[in-house]
């Protein structure tokens, strides 16, 4: 495997050679470039001749002197991030010239293409949400998801875990759906990119996140549809929202420009769990073998002289050790990154070439995360009406992988659940595996599993020009992937035995797809008309074959072609979809805008009777600053309402889910059988999703304030269910189209340049979302794969269904629960819906100070009221009722010990009490715990080098940059981190909000230099 | 130029609303899956399959509900209703194995339903539906003596509305049922013996010897136990170990084979973790004590084994490969039953019964019992049976058929002595899943 960027040097070497050098002196143009607004220096702008023979930056002052080898008039092109690009004519060096450069924020009325539609920001009535690469810069994370975290109202995102690499639960508006995804789609340059977790290997609650193919620094922008008329033209895909990445691009006559950029920094848990000693472990049980009654000769901990057959003897609680492992299987992780980019573009063509090496490794051991991707736009024109562009990405992935979670061979449970009162060695120095989990240190010495991934993703697209405002334009798209597992246990390990054992498979994702697009646009006086028209097609198809070897020779020798005993397997499944599409949008003297959309979606996925399903959108919107009677135009730079209704759909559901099949492998004593796998329904259709918004997007006092406001009410109905039936007919369940639930929701942004001097700039966004998720119709339960996650009408999904525990009885020590149904018993009809895992709010909160050449961002994130299910504390905190098989944290020496006690654990009792309940039943409230919390998610202190120091050394500018991670965690939450949540539900995804043994998010500091040349 | 981007247009819509139709290529249709004797044959090994699934769960739970065993985690006796709450934390029986015995009887209805009409040679259709039939017999026979009275459903199901409005048969009437498919299948049998791996007519006298001793039919129990005993096809092994050192023993009448691509994953319940386990279940350490006694277990200590620190574990399903069979039937039991049924029957053999007894005794290395009395032997028979058949899900019901559940279990924890809790419940979801279906009394 490729350890070093190679590919990144050379690439270095070829742009070296073509940097322009040295010209013969004509004369000198001065001058100074500042904002049109404030007239504050643009320190780093860029002025060269239009030709790119010469060029200069400006410097603190916004000074530039740029030397002309050329006879005047020559035109000279002004350039900076953020700011519309101006091209002038200089017709003498006498006079100094002043630039004054325009935000690109002040494009109201530029044209912008928004998923397949043309249209202006002022036209637009849909709610729409686009981050920019620069609000990414300073925020440390290998992947986008990370990058965007909190930065779009409404588009909840949450870690699973601090493992690089692997998914996090993505939210749009809520949640739409029960059995089909509730993930976004992911749309990359045209490119429909898969997000399916390829890997078949469970990995105890975590999953391979496909989305981190994508290297953020590539990226140019992030657009987030979110309401019906921005999704509609997405059809039976869109009811969960549409993320749209658009990645850097060159433009035409533009200065080659180099861009390196290197980062490096550290990780570490910042808190861990705190377990009890050996002796205290030893103290707990034999109090709750006391209070169950039991024979107390029988004692586990009891001297060891005290022998009784079948009965072991671990010896008396104050002869007990005490081994603390979790501190073994963390460390400090080191995370690197190197990207190298260059843009360039002469008249008729411009490319974007973007190298990429990223390895970070997990805080947890055998844990990383290694991506080199390579990629290549390019911008073609083949005549004046005729362009080629092509997007093109290669990415590998390398990661080592390690069951985290769930399960007993895992690391991270091996060290959490172990009691501390064994040892990690037997005496005869062989690794002691005395309860369920594996030994850590057999793991920690013996493991060796991974994967890779091999990824191409590409776009070719072809744009005519047919007349003045009429383009058409086919692209071709593609998106492959081949990810392979490798697995080997060796005889140290539990999987390994009794003679080692090995895996490997691969997993071939394909997605194809083209598209055929009509645009138009065109304005006539007042009026402006936008229309598109499509078609396209995708199919998609996900090949796996695995193979299992059994029976090593020797732990020496890893490769399945050494086993004895060798299995293989090999599946397939295809889905395609075929879509017409159309839309238009009317807008009258900027006042007035109208949008109407339709798709009309075929799928193989639905059943014979209902193949196509049609998904119309309506939106309007008033800028009321235009007309003449508002009164504050001084005060307003815009102020428009919007509204928008359509349908959207979602149709991700098993391949065949509609057709009455039998499955083979059903084989018994070495025959090939069949077996019922699920029962038929051709009337299976999409889920349908009904929203309507209403908007305010207003901008103040020369767009210092930027404020939006949205309210959504989204209803889906025809849910795909896995609606039960009765068991007695051989099947557990049907899909078929039956449930509803809601969303409504409040999301509010706010931007502020609250300072904005020469010297001084200060800058905050805000962002604030609300979300009201509701199963408004049920007809049959649903439980998630663990029991408190069960779904009820009336309720959110992720709704926490257990016992309420309402504390310790002070007289006998016994835990006491709601007896709902008032019978003296706790029975089933007890538990009830204590919380859920959505928070009241999430958002962020992000400040960027710019002193000068050195500049702060602070970004603190936050969620309020959702509520967590501490299934590790569960499991930690057991008041002896697991006895010798695991450990416990610390808290559980607090025991109730005398009557009057109060504040207190039950006392430990693994017998029923008299209603039938139990001192540490595990479906409590008494673990459901508040999970809000504010993160100080990073601050990142940067400086930019001044330009007369770093022109000597032949750089347009250098900055470096400091970045803090996770700083600060304020939560009321027990455990390390509330933001974790175990992926033990597949794409059903009823499991939101468990802490199921997942490693804490990391604090990190990295330092970070940037280059261009 | 522009006619051809039309002419594309045009071909791009139309030539593709044909490949909407995506044929999967791990499945069959449902519809006439079962055609001709090969796929007739094809679908009964699936029903196999499915036995060898629900076989699984039976051993599991009803090892796992009596004294024999513990939830090592736990360290307890698991009563039974806990599972209906599933509170026990991580309970692979699928809250007994409710959905699995029926997934298995759906399948057996398919071949029973279409196989008749088949034109095929009569001896080898006779041989699929009598096997068939066995299954069938089997897994309601589990059934019931896992819930006590089930929904009895005789055809396949093609809807989600199959037997709609069927409700719970009695306890008895499911085990009728289960003679009467033990009876269809027994009059189309021939007497051979191919594979002890396939369900053969010998299997079906041994579970209706079965049947009948649950229904206290103690003549014809004795009889249907005295053809596989006296047939001359079956021997008990010189050593218990032998049941289970190898597939197939002399002893076994039938059994679910296993192998390493096909894996049995109770040694992962039964094994420690260094044996690549889980030890999720444990012998109930009073059993072990029992069992080491020279006195009472005799050579049937071989069946325990200390893992190392005293703890003792699980030796039957102890292959780490996976390949472990669930003896569904085999010999000793039979020697049992008749010795049962000798005691209790209106006329009772003592002597016959003495001498079944101390068959069983004689291989542990035991001298024969010196009793006489009825009521004394049937303990013994009690006893012997605890040990001989320790880890193969007969425990539970052997106390609770007795009507000793309220003394014996009792003892542990008295939520047994409630005779509602001497069956299990049906799973909380299957109850919400069928309006038909009514929990057990007591959950």
């Amino acid at each position: 495997m490729y350890r070093k960027p190679v590919f990144l040097l050379i690439l270095l070497a070829a742009v070296l050679r073509v940097l322009p050098l040295g010209a013969v002196e004509d004369g000198i143009l001065r001058g100074k470039i500042v904002d049109s607004k404030t007239g504050a220096p643009l320190v780093g702008a860029f002025i060269a001749l239009e030709d790119h023979s010469a060029g200069a930056a400006a410097d603190l002052e916004g000074a530039f002197s740029l030397r002309v080898a050329a006879r005047l008039p020559v035109s000279v092109e002004v350039s900076f991030i953020g700011y519309q690009t101006q091209i002038l004519s200089v017709r003498s060096f006498d006079e100094p010239l002043t630039v004054s450069l325009v935000e690109d924020g002040e494009l109201l009325e530029e044209v912008i293409v928004l998923g397949y539609a043309k249209t202006t920001k002022n036209a637009m009535t849909s709610a729409v949400n686009t981050v920019q690469s620069e609000a990414l810069e300073n925020i440390q994370s290998s992947d986008i998801n990370g990058k965007i975290q909190g930065a779009v109202p409404g588009l909840l995102i949450s870690s699973n875990a601090g493992i690089p690499g692997t998914s996090s639960m993505v939210r749009l508006r809520g949640a739409t759906s029960i059995t089909a995804a509730n993930t976004p789609i992911y749309i990359v340059d045209g490119v429909f990119v898969s997000t399916d977790n390829p890997g078949r290997t469970d990995l105890g609650g975590l999953a391979i996140d496909p989305i981190a193919d994508i290297n953020p620094e590539d990226i140019l922008s992030i657009t987030v549809l979110k309401d019906a008329s921005a999704t509609a033209a997405y059809g039976a895909r869109a009811a969960n929202g549409v993320i749209i990445i658009n990645t850097k691009r060159g433009g035409y006559n533009q200065r080659t420009q180099v861009n390196f950029k290197a980062q490096l920094g550290l990780s570490q848990a910042d808190r861990l769990w705190e377990l009890v000693t050996g002796p205290e472990h030893a103290e707990i049980v034999n109090e709750a073998w006391r209070n169950d009654g039991k024979d107390w000769a029988k004692r586990p901990f009891r001297p060891k002289s005290e022998v009784i057959s079948g009965s072991p003897a671990y010896g008396s609680p104050e002869e007990q050790i005490t081994v603390f492992r979790l501190p073994e299987v963390f460390r400090t992780a080191l995370q690197q990154t190197y990207n190298l980019s260059v843009t360039s573009g002469n008249e008729s063509t411009s490319f974007y070439i973007g190298g990429e090496y990223t390895n970070e490794d997990a805080i947890l051991k055998l844990i990383d995360f290694e991506r080199m991707s390579l990629r290549f736009n390019l911008d073609h024109q083949l005549r004046p009406n005729l362009k080629l562009s092509s997007s093109n990405a290669v990415v590998y992935t390398d990661r080592h992988l390690m069951r985290v979670g769930d399960g007993p061979a895992g690391l991270f449970q091996a060290a959490l659940h172990t009691p501390t009162f064994q040892p990690v060695f037997k005496e005869d120095g062989s690794y002691n595996k005395p309860v369920s989990f594996d030994n850590h240190q057999a793991i920690l010495d013996n493991w060796n599993g991974g994967s890779n991934n091999f990824r191409v993703t590409n776009s070719i697209a072809l744009t005519w020009d047919i007349a003045e405002g009429i383009t058409w334009k086919s692209s071709f798209n593609n998106d492959r992937s081949i990810y392979l597992e490798r697995f080997y246990y060796n005889t140290n390990l539990i999987y390994g035995q009794p003679n080692g054992a090995g895996v490997e498979g691969t997993n071939t994702s394909n997605v194809f797809s083209f598209e055929h697009l009509l645009n138009f646009y065109r304005s006539f006086s007042k009026t402006t008309l936008s229309a598109f028209l499509g078609n396209s097609f995708q199919e998609t198809s996900i090949q796996r074959s695995y193979m299992n070897g059994k029976d090593y020779p020797s732990d020496l020798l890893t490769r399945i072609v050494s086993s004895a005993n060798q299995t293989a397997t090999s599946n397939g499944t295809s889905s395609s979809l075929l879509s017409f599409f159309g839309g238009a949008n009317l807008s009258y003297d900027s006042r007035y805008s109208l949008d109407v959309t339709v798709r009309a979606d075929g799928s193989s996925r639905v059943g014979k009777n209902n193949r196509f399903g049609y998904f119309p959108a309506v939106g309007a919107a008033w800028n009321i600053t235009n007309e003449h009677f508002f009164p504050w135009k001084q005060t307003f730079n815009s102020l428009k309402l919007k509204a928008s209704i359509g349908l959207g759909g979602n149709e991700n559901i098993g391949d065949f889910a509609s057709l009455a099949l039998w499955n083979g492998g059903a084989n018994y004593d070495g025959n090939a059988g069949l077996e019922p796998n699920q029962l038929g329904n051709p009337d299976l259709k999409w889920e349908t999703t009904r929203q309507w918004n209403v908007g305010l997007n207003a901008t103040l006092w020369h767009q210092r304030v930027d404020l939006e406001l949205n309210y959504y009410d989204k209803y889906t109905y025809d849910l795909l269910l896995a609606r039960t039936v009765p068991w007695k007919t051989g099947f557990q369940s049907i899909v078929d189209n039956s449930g509803e639930i809601s969303n409504r929701g409040v999301e509010f942004s706010l931007s502020t340049v609250n300072v904005e001097k020469k010297a001084f700039t200060w800058k905050t966004t805000f962002t604030l979302a609300h979300n009201e998720n509701k199963v408004e119709k049920l007809t049959t339960d649903v439980t998630g794969n663990y029991t408190p996650f069960k779904l009820f009408e009336g309720y959110p999904l992720y709704s926490m269904w257990v016992y309420e525990y309402l504390g310790v009885d002070p007289q006998t020590g016994d835990a006491i629960y709601n007896d709902i149904s008032g019978d003296g018993k706790i029975t089933v009809a007890d538990k009830k819906v204590v919380g859920n895992a959505w928070p009241k709010m999430e958002g962020l909160l992000r400040n960027t100070f710019t002193f000068g050449p050195v500049s702060l961002d602070v970004n603190f994130y936050y969620k309020y009221g959702n509520k967590v299910f501490n299934y590790t504390r569960m499991f930690l905190e057991s008041g002896g009722t697991r006895g010798i098989t695991r450990s416990m944290q610390k808290s559980s020496v607090n025991y109730w010990k005398a009557p009057g006690d109060t504040g207190v654990l039950p006392r430990p009792k693994s017998t029923a009490n008299a209603d039938g309940s139990f001192n540490y039943e595990g479906q409590s409230s008494r673990v459901v715990e508040d999970g809000s919390f504010i993160r100080l998610k990073n601050v990142t202190l940067s400086y930019v080098l001044p330009t007369v120091l770093v022109q000597k050394i032949g750089l347009q500018r250098a900055s470096v940059n400091v970045t803090g991670g996770n700083l600060l965690l304020l939560t009321r939450y027990t455990g390390p981190d509330p933001e974790v949540n175990v992926n033990r539900d597949g794409v059903n995804g009823l499991v939101q909000g468990m802490d199921f043994g997942m490693p804490p998010q990391p604090r990190s500091f990295t330092i970070g230099l940037n280059l261009t040349f | 130029m522009k006619k051809r981007y039309i002419f594309l247009l045009i071909s791009a819509c139309f030539a593709f609303v044909s490949c909407l139709d995506q044929v999967p290529v791990d499945s069959v249709p449902g519809e006439g899956v079962v055609k001709d004797l090969k796929s007739a044959q094809v679908a009964l090994t699936g029903a196999y399959d499915a036995a060898q699934s629900y076989e699984a769960l039976q051993v599991v739970t009803m090892n796992y509900a009596s004294d024999n065993v513990l939830l090592y985690s736990a360290q307890a006796i698991v009563v039974p209703q806990f599972k209906a709450a599933g509170t026990a934390g991580w309970d692979p029986t699928d809250g007994g194995g409710f959905s699995s015995y029926y997934s298995g009887i759906n399948q057996v209805n398919t071949v029973l339903k279409y196989l008749p009409g088949i034109a095929a040679e009569e001896s080898r259709k006779n041989d699929l539906l009598c096997q068939a039939y066995f299954l069938r017999a089997l897994a309601y026979f589990d059934l019931a003596r896992t819930y006590g009275g089930v929904q009895l459903i005789l055809e396949p199901s093609e809807s989600p509305d199959n037997g709609k409005g069927i409700r719970k048969s009695s306890y008895t009437d499911v085990l009728r049922q289960v003679k009467s498919d033990l009876e269809q299948a027994e009059s189309l049998f021939g007497d051979g013996l191919t594979s002890k791996a396939t369900a053969s007519v010998w299997a079906v006298y041994a579970l209706k010897a079965r049947v009948c001793l649950y229904l206290e039919q103690w003549d014809e129990a004795a009889q249907y136990a005295s053809r596989v005993i006296g047939s001359g096809k079956f021997s008990l092994t010189p050593e218990i170990t032998g049941i289970y050192n190898a597939p197939l023993s002399s002893e076994s009448i039938f059994e679910l084979v296993f192998s390493s691509a096909d894996r049995l994953p109770f040694f992962t319940y039964y094994l420690p973790s260094d044996k690549g386990g889980r030890l999720d279940y444990i012998p109930n350490p009073d059993l072990v004590a029992e069992l080491l006694n020279p006195a009472l277990g005799g050579k049937r200590a071989q069946l325990v084994r200390d893992k190392g620190d005293g703890v003792y574990v699980v030796e039957e399903y102890a292959k780490q490969d996976g390949s472990s069979s669930i003896l569904v039937l085999r010999l000793a039991e039979q020697y049992l039953i008749r010795a049962e049924a000798r005691l209790k029957s209106a006329t009772p053999d003592i002597a016959g019964a003495c001498a079944d007894i101390n068959v069983i005794r004689s291989r542990a290395g035991l001298p024969d019992t010196e009793l006489t009395d009825a009521a004394a032997l049937l303990r013994l028979v009690e006893q012997e049976r605890r040990y001989e058949l320790a880890f193969e899900g007969h425990r539970f019901n052997d106390i609770v058929r007795t009507g000793r559940a309220a003394e014996v279990f009792g003892a542990y924890d008295p939520v047994f002595k409630d005779a509602n809790y001497w069956v299990l419940p049906f799973p909380n979801n299957a109850i919400l899943a069928d309006e038909d279906l009514e929990q057990n009394p007591g959950y």
